[in-house]
């Protein structure tokens, strides 16, 4: 449905609240009257500007979220999850999947040392050097699990939640409930190269209205599509004034439609970007100090240095939800040690990160999420591991995580994940909660049913916030 | 809340809905205190049916595998407990075993491992606060669909022609039965019909839902002339009998089936000559020659099962029109019944959404929760594709491939098609193994070649310091080919300059063939017979999937149609072969209840912008009720009548007086219906994502209309269609169908980012300069420039006003590129800037980019 067809029949929410009063007394389940009734205001709201900030559903412990995004999938029993038994073991004496790709069954010991850091004395390993300097503001969730072990479906799974069909993103329902704080910047952004794995999932906004899809950013020196001017700033503005007057001639005795004011509100929205936009995503207005910080102009660090950067702007400007992604970089196959090249990578800009938002005040209301689509295998493949959904490891900082701790874990080898477990559903309900938004009050009706993000799944991981 | 009930001026209503949710709620809530209910509703029941049910409930007790004697999906179960006593003692969540099965201290509960603290924590909470658990009685394993009242929904009801309302009081505005039945719904609600819109609207409107292309001058100025009765039912017909009106609708279409020119998800598909073109092809050629709707749909279900013309022949069409069924969204997976699962879901899903209007797909793992489809409706239409296939799981498990047939009409271009290809891939075997034999034979070769070339400029070099590089090179490869040599005596492999002479002889052989056998373009066909490289072995029934889960199959179900139906709809006595036949002839059954009315609302909703039932896809409880029932019965009449004409009921509603009604509000209408449910006006149409850019490309002198033989559609939208790798990113801003999904009904959004398409991207510019440059050519005053501009961009003359406006505009631009140019900024050459500013903003006017 669309949108706007949303907005012009809100006076039949009237009949729609009757409908659902009968199905209430039908015994169905009522989930949250107050998430209900603000799902119809959100979408009359919608309607009139999709960008416009919204009301949540509870109080947010964060206002915005940065998903580092660690596609390739990174290899916990060498970054986070120390195994030492797998020394000791040739042949895992446990039970296998039965879905696996082609790894051996045989331990392959991690050769990276692994040391205990901060007051916590949270375990890194030493391919993380600068992050674990940030031990006590990081929560490790050790034993997350998603049920797609190839990297188009689990891609898909980590983002949308769903392994197999089109979804909205993470990204777009986030945008979809809450709307964006900056008038003059897109809500969502995803810094990604354009890769064939990953397509449009990460920032897609499937059946959700357009406007929430996030804006793909597949160079962070060529940030938005048709953002330069092709003409003088005063030329432009001409024309914009010139667009203005034929509005107005154009609305009179069609002062009903709402699309025509919302369209000439898009046109002062792409002007105003044209003009704010170039700065948010000019880096070199950062100080010598913080591009350092970031690893900029170094060759291991720039790119992602620079995608970690951008990140902090946007959250700093209001943007409500953004992507890094890393892009396939810790698919280890061949040989573990790709991780260290990868480490170098990453490790010094993601602990930047940490360190400038809580410098400028912004952890507290940023939550920033770590991981891949899964882990690698315990076991070897060649000379590295293979893709291993069965327990994984993620971390979450910022708004609402507790830091310092290490929450939930996976049997002795690294294989599944026992205690604890968090499905990716439940991690996308805890994002949810944590911006404000109930992941099962959170619904679009599309195709005859009303969606979640999580499906028919989920659960908030409680133990983990503040 | 308050702020939000204040923007839709709602305070009553509000308030009247909490009183009365929370007097429902008290109802449910005498089990125990406020809130228990909820609180079991969302943290308990789902861990019960997630973590127990399995080998704790009636299901698991039907199919023997209950353990402990222990029921968790009753209330009496929870409570009564199984062979060690009761599992929940309310209040007392130290005398209930469940809470030490949960920790792991009694038993090991679920056994794969201890769930989350803070879950064993509700359960202890919820003991504490009496265990309040609304399920009452027994657990049902099965809820039969109760089809007699299912059968009395609308939609399943028989199609009548309903009686044309007499004695209405706006006789005058009527022009046909359609008309009749509208106005009746419109006085039953007080409301007043509007007049017809003015001639230039009413072109505009019909060209671009027609062809989605503007009108030209020539034909606007026509249409004003023609003073004769009968002028807009020449329009219409002169309009539906282009070429581009299979070119717009065979897109609508298209927006049902997933249609893609790519399928990135499928490694095994990327083949070059492979084409889905053909099938979009065979849509746009079968709407321009009005192929009867039910032979349309006959095709795309069973057409490689009709008999040809003639013996020898081929039914070309009929095996291209089953392309549909390859068009499926799979991701590859290691577990080919899954896929293949996952494979016919997405068929039945386009089966039932786009035929039917059903979600039929809802079946696949429990009875549909509010359309009368069991889950065995699901499977016995599922048996029908089990014994059909279009991709063969042979080889590589991780792979499916499709099945390709080449373009031709005739069993003996097949056969000396099949012949050449089967030459082709023995040769393409050869080659391969000999390569593999001669490995070592070649790289000699190659040395002992390039040591003749070094040699050689070892003897010619005059250059001291390249003389003493090429000596270094003889040396190196002297001893490659020592070493090679001593290889051969090792690994005693024989020299075979004959080898590499008969290789060289298949290659030329193989060169030769390729093109040939490559100039055909082939297209994916459905074929009957069960899947090859599955374990559907033979033709016939399929066994329903518990739960939806392939690795849990269940009885055998009798291939068929939804039992809803019943006899209305005769589905043939037994069913032959794969079922498809028996299916074809179902669905276009002209007593089916579905068929002709989810059609005739698919053209009702590209004309009048809205359906009359507003899911087009989806009839059923959760879809809208329709608007208008009596006319989507009348249309659906007059189609199975017309032979299903789809042109017919394009005319049809067309010609009516309510498509010619102005969209402007008259009177209270806005007030009265501001949805305009009622139609007491025309809606207003956005133009969508290849209207838009068509005519951008048309203005540029790049897209032509339809002329004739000769013409050439290849830059309009359809035919550059968007692949699922490589959207194009002008459709998907403006709402075009993510090739991904099944798309009943376009979006209508508006976002900046569609906006600095508008004003920035180099087509639109392009566009404007073609139309800026054209202008100037004429050498005419401003006035009769900006008359020219309306004409061509909005297909009106200016008023005066809007002449006033443009030479400000005009004025405006010229002086700050006169102030630009002084200031040695950029700025274009004479007066060509000033215009290409007006243009762009036309380009970019409201009235543009909407249809009145």
């Amino acid at each position: 449905m669309s949108i706007d067809d949303r907005g012009k029949r809100q006076l039949e929410f009237h009949v729609d609240r009757r409908g659902l009063l009968r199905r209430a007394s039908a015994g169905f389940p009522l989930l949250s009257l107050y998430g209900l009734l603000s799902e119809e205001v959100r979408a009359a709201e919608v309607s009139r500007n999709p960008q416009s900030p919204r009301q949540p559903h509870h109080a947010p412990r964060a206002k915005s979220v940065i998903f580092l995004f660690m596609g390739g999938g990174p290899s916990q029993v060498d970054l986070f999850d120390p195994k030492p038994k797998l020394a000791d073991h040739t042949k895992i004496p446990i039970k296998l999947p039965r879905i696996t790709r082609d790894a051996t069954p045989n331990c392959r010991p991690s050769p990276f040392r692994f040391q205990q850091h901060g007051e916590s004395g949270t375990w890194f390993s030493e391919l993380l050097p600068n992050l674990s300097r940030h031990a006590d503001d990081l929560c490790i969730v050790r034993s997350v699990y998603c049920d797609q072990i190839e990297h188009s479906g689990a891609i898909r799974q980590m983002t949308t939640g769903d392994g197999v069909l089109p979804r909205p993103s993470v990204g777009a329902w986030s945008l979809y409930g809450l709307g964006s704080e900056n008038d003059s910047l897109p809500g969502f952004v995803s810094i990604s190269r354009q890769s064939n794995l990953a397509g449009k999932v990460i920032h897609g906004s499937s059946f959700l209205p357009a406007a929430f899809e996030g804006t793909s950013i597949p160079d962070v020196k060529k940030p938005i599509a048709n953002l330069a001017m092709p003409v003088a700033r005063e030329i432009q503005a001409t024309r914009l004034a010139a667009i203005r007057r034929l509005a107005e001639v154009y609305r009179r005795r069609r002062e009903d439609d709402s699309r025509l004011d919302a369209r000439l509100a898009a046109y002062e929205l792409a002007f105003r970007m044209q003009t704010r936009a170039p700065e948010a995503f000019d880096l070199s207005r950062e100080s010598r100090a913080t591009q350092d910080l970031y690893g900029l102009g170094q060759k291991d660090t720039d790119e992602y240095g620079r995608q970690c950067l951008l990140a902090r702007r946007l959250v700093e400007r209001g943007v409500r939800f953004v992507v890094a992604n890393v892009d396939n970089q810790w698919d280890a196959h061949g040989n573990v040690r790709d991780h260290e090249k990868t480490s170098r990578q990453t490790d010094r800009p993601v602990a930047a990160l940490i360190a400038d938002l809580k410098s400028r005040g912004l952890l507290d209301q940023t939550l920033v999420v770590w991981g891949g689509e899964f882990g690698r295998t315990p076991t070897g493949q060649g000379g590295g591991r293979d893709h291993h959904p069965y327990g994984f490891t993620m971390w979450l900082a910022g708004g609402g995580v507790r830091g310092g701790m290490t929450y939930g874990s996976t049997d002795e080898f690294g294989f599944f994940a026992v205690e604890d477990k968090v499905h990716v559903h439940d991690l996308h309900a805890t994002m949810l909660h944590l911006i404000g938004l109930d992941h099962e009050a959170l619904t679009f009706r599309y195709s005859g049913r009303d969606f979640r993000l999580t499906d028919v799944y989920g659960r908030v991981v409680n133990e983990i916030l503040v | 809340m308050r702020m939000a009930t204040s923007i839709l001026g709602l305070h009553r209503p509000v308030s009247v809905f909490v009183v009365c949710v929370l007097a429902g709620f008290a109802g449910a809530e005498e089990k125990g205190p406020p809130g228990g209910v909820r609180f079991f509703e969302q943290k308990i029941r789902p861990v019960l049916v997630n973590q127990c049910y399995l080998c704790h409930s009636a299901r698991a007790a039907t199919a023997g595998k209950l353990k402990g004697k222990l029921r968790l999906d009753t209330r009496a179960g929870t409570r009564a407990g199984g062979e060690s006593g009761p599992a929940v003692v309310p209040g007392k969540p130290g005398d209930s075993l469940l809470i030490g099965a949960l920790r792991h201290e009694s038993f090991k509960m679920p056994p794969k491992g201890r769930l989350p603290a803070g879950v064993i924590a509700d359960f202890v909470a919820w003991i504490k606060m009496g265990a309040p658990d609304p399920r009452d009685g027994d657990a049902k394993v099965e809820s039969p669909q109760d089809l007699a009242t299912a059968r009395k929904l609308w939609a399943f009801r028989k199609v009548k022609r309903p009686p044309v309302p007499r004695g209405l009081r706006h006789s005058q505005w009527p022009r046909n039965d359609l008309d009749r039945l509208v106005l009746a719904t419109l006085e039953a609600r007080s409301l007043i019909p509007s007049g017809d819109a003015d001639r230039r609207t009413l072109i505009r409107r019909a060209t671009y839902d027609v062809i989605g292309l503007p009108p030209t001058r020539e034909e606007v100025e026509m249409f004003l002339a023609d003073r004769q009765s009968g002028a807009f039912r020449r329009v219409v017909n002169r309009l539906l009998s282009s070429p581009d009106f299979g070119v717009r609708w065979g897109r609508h279409w298209l927006d049902n089936v997933r249609y893609s020119l790519d399928d990135p998800t499928c490694a095994a598909n990327k083949n070059e000559n492979f084409s889905i073109r053909s099938y979009r092809d065979w849509v746009v050629r079968s709407l321009n020659r009005d192929l009867p709707y039910d032979e349309f749909v006959r095709l795309q279900v069973a057409g490689d099962l009709q008999v040809a013309d003639g013996p020898g022949a081929l039914n070309a069409d009929g095996l291209t029109a089953t392309g549909i069924w390859g068009l499926a969204h799979l991701v590859e997976g290691n577990d080919k019944e899954k896929v293949l699962a996952d494979c016919i879901d997405e068929q039945l899903d386009v089966l039932g959404r786009t035929f039917l209007g059903l979600t039929i797909s809802c079946a696949r793992c429990h009875d549909h929760k509010f359309d009368p489809i069991s889950q065995k409706d699901y499977y016995a239409l599922a048996g029908i594709f089990y014994s059909s296939h279009m991709f063969t799981f042979q080889g590589s498990a991780r792979l499916r491939r499709r099945i390709e047939q080449p373009l031709v009409s005739d069993e003996a271009a097949l056969h000396r098609w099949r012949v050449k290809k089967s030459v082709l891939d023995g040769l393409e075997a050869s080659i391969k193994a000999l390569d593999k034999r001669l490995g070592k034979t070649r790289e000699l070769v190659q040395v002992k070649k390039e040591l003749a070339a070094a040699r050689q400029r070892q003897k010619n070099e005059s250059d001291e310091k390249r003389k003493v590089e090429a000596d270094k090179q003889v040396k190196s490869l002297l001893g490659k080919v020592a070493s090679l040599l001593a290889d051969r005596k090792k690994n005693r492999w024989t020299f075979d300059p004959e080898g590499l002479r008969r290789r060289v002889g298949l290659i030329a052989e193989r060169d030769r063939l390729r093109p040939e056998v490559s100039a055909v373009v082939s297209r994916m066909v459905m074929q009957e017979g069960p899947v090859p490289g599955t374990r559907h072995k033979r033709v016939g029934d399929a066994r329903l999937l518990l739960r939806g889960n392939h690795l849990k199959p269940g009885p055998i179900v009798r291939r068929g149609f939804p039992g809803v139906f019943g006899d209305s709809v005769p589905g043939g006595p037994e069913i032959h072969g794969s079922g498809r036949r028996e299916l074809a002839r179902w669905l276009t059954h002209p007593g089916h209840p579905l068929t002709a009315r989810v059609m005739v609302n698919r053209v009702w909703q590209h004309l009048m912008g809205v359906g009359i039932v507003e899911t087009p896809s989806n009839f059923g409880r959760l879809g809208r009720p329709p608007t208008h029932p009596e006319v989507l019965d009348w249309l659906a009449v007059e189609f199975v009548e017309s032979g299903w004409s789809v042109k017919s009921v394009v005319r049809q509603i067309m010609l009516s007086s309510v498509y010619r009604q102005t969209s402007l509000v008259t009177g209270d209408g806005f007030r009265r219906d501001p949805a305009n449910r009622w139609l007491s006006r025309m809606n207003r149409k956005r133009l969508d994502a290849e209207a838009l850019k068509d005519t951008l490309l048309w203005h540029a002198g790049q897209v032509q209309r339809a002329t004739g033989p000769g013409w050439d559609a290849s830059k309009r939208s359809l035919f550059a269609a968007p692949t699922r790798s490589a959207p194009d990113p002008l459709l998907s801003l403006f709402d075009g169908p993510d090739p991904h999904l099944v798309v009943p009904r376009r979006a209508d959004s508006t976002s900046a980012p569609q906006s600095l398409f508008m004003m920035n991207n180099p087509a639109v510019l392009s566009t404007a300069r073609t139309i800026a440059g054209g202008l100037l050519k004429q050498r005419r005053t401003d006035g009769v420039l900006v008359d020219a501009l309306y004409r061509k961009i909005v297909g009106r003359p200016p008023r005066d006003e809007e002449q006033r406006l443009a030479a400000r505009t005009l004025d405006e631009a010229r002086e700050v590129r006169r102030r630009l140019a002084v200031s040695g900024g950029k700025a274009v050459e004479g007066d060509g800037g000033a215009w290409e500013d007006l243009c762009m903003a036309l380009l970019c006017s409201n009235e543009f980019i909407y249809v009145d």
